[in-house]
């Protein structure tokens, strides 16, 4: 049976604890990854809330979604992008790092048009 | 605690990014009213005073009397508790502001 690869963008766009969107977006890039798709994760708008540093969410009995954003890699998933304009917007850090890739709007352009499938939260 | 029993506390739980419902709280917030930022809303610690909507109606907070957040949403979300010009709640102390003021209206 020929495997059939598609180019899969899953774009996170809600914040982490407001409601369960970004764990869902989370599961189907787990998922996606697992049936060996060619995935990228794009992070805007307040989901770029995630980059905040030393969040305890277990106070508020809620998993550590950044934590699961910095261990993609492991699962294969390497491609994680982060909009630049929604992250300076908010005040956030806007440089790149070993587990993000900060993008342009531009970019982002290119991204949406490259994919096979968008699924956005 | 008497001297507030006029006043409106209100509670918004959502992130600066919901335009329409910042504008509706700075259209009919009072200057003696208090606000308290919950869950989502205490992203607002951010950037509490340089938001601004449009050019006739002022951003809630330069009206408020007094901004609150509650604690236990601002540690979760890692926004520092040094963020100057909002007083830290517990919960306890959120129950306490809804018993100090005439009523509770809710933004979400």
């Amino acid at each position: 049976m020929s495997q059939i690869k598609k180019k899969l963008l899953i774009v996170q766009t809600k914040a982490p604890f407001g409601s369960s969107d970004i764990q869902e977006a989370l599961d189907i890039v787990l998922a996606a990854g697992t049936f060996d798709q060619d995935v990228s994760l794009l992070i805007e708008d307040d989901a770029c809330y995630q980059l905040l540093s030393a969040q305890q969410p277990e106070i508020i009995n809620r998993k550590n979604t950044t934590k699961m954003l910095n261990a993609l890699p492991i699962y294969g998933i390497d491609k994680i992008l982060v909009c630049a304009e929604s992250a300076s917007l908010r005040n956030l850090p806007s440089n790149n790092n070993d587990a993000f890739k900060f993008i342009t709007k531009n970019e982002i352009k290119t991204v949406y048009s490259e994919s096979d499938t968008v699924i956005r939260f | 605690m008497s001297n507030t029993l006029t006043s409106t506390l209100h509670t918004l739980n959502k992130t600066a990014q919901d335009n329409t419902l910042n504008l509706k709280l700075s259209q009919v917030i009072s200057g003696s009213d208090d606000v308290i930022l919950i869950e989502d809303g205490v992203y607002q610690c951010l950037a509490l005073f340089t938001e601004h909507h449009s050019e006739d109606t002022k951003h809630w907070p330069q009206l408020a009397k007094t901004i609150y957040a509650l604690k236990d949403d601002a540690l979760a979300r890692g926004i520092p508790l040094s963020t100057k010009g909002i007083i830290f709640v517990t919960y306890e102390g959120f129950v306490k502001l809804s018993l100090s003021h005439q009523k509770v209206v809710s933004w979400y």
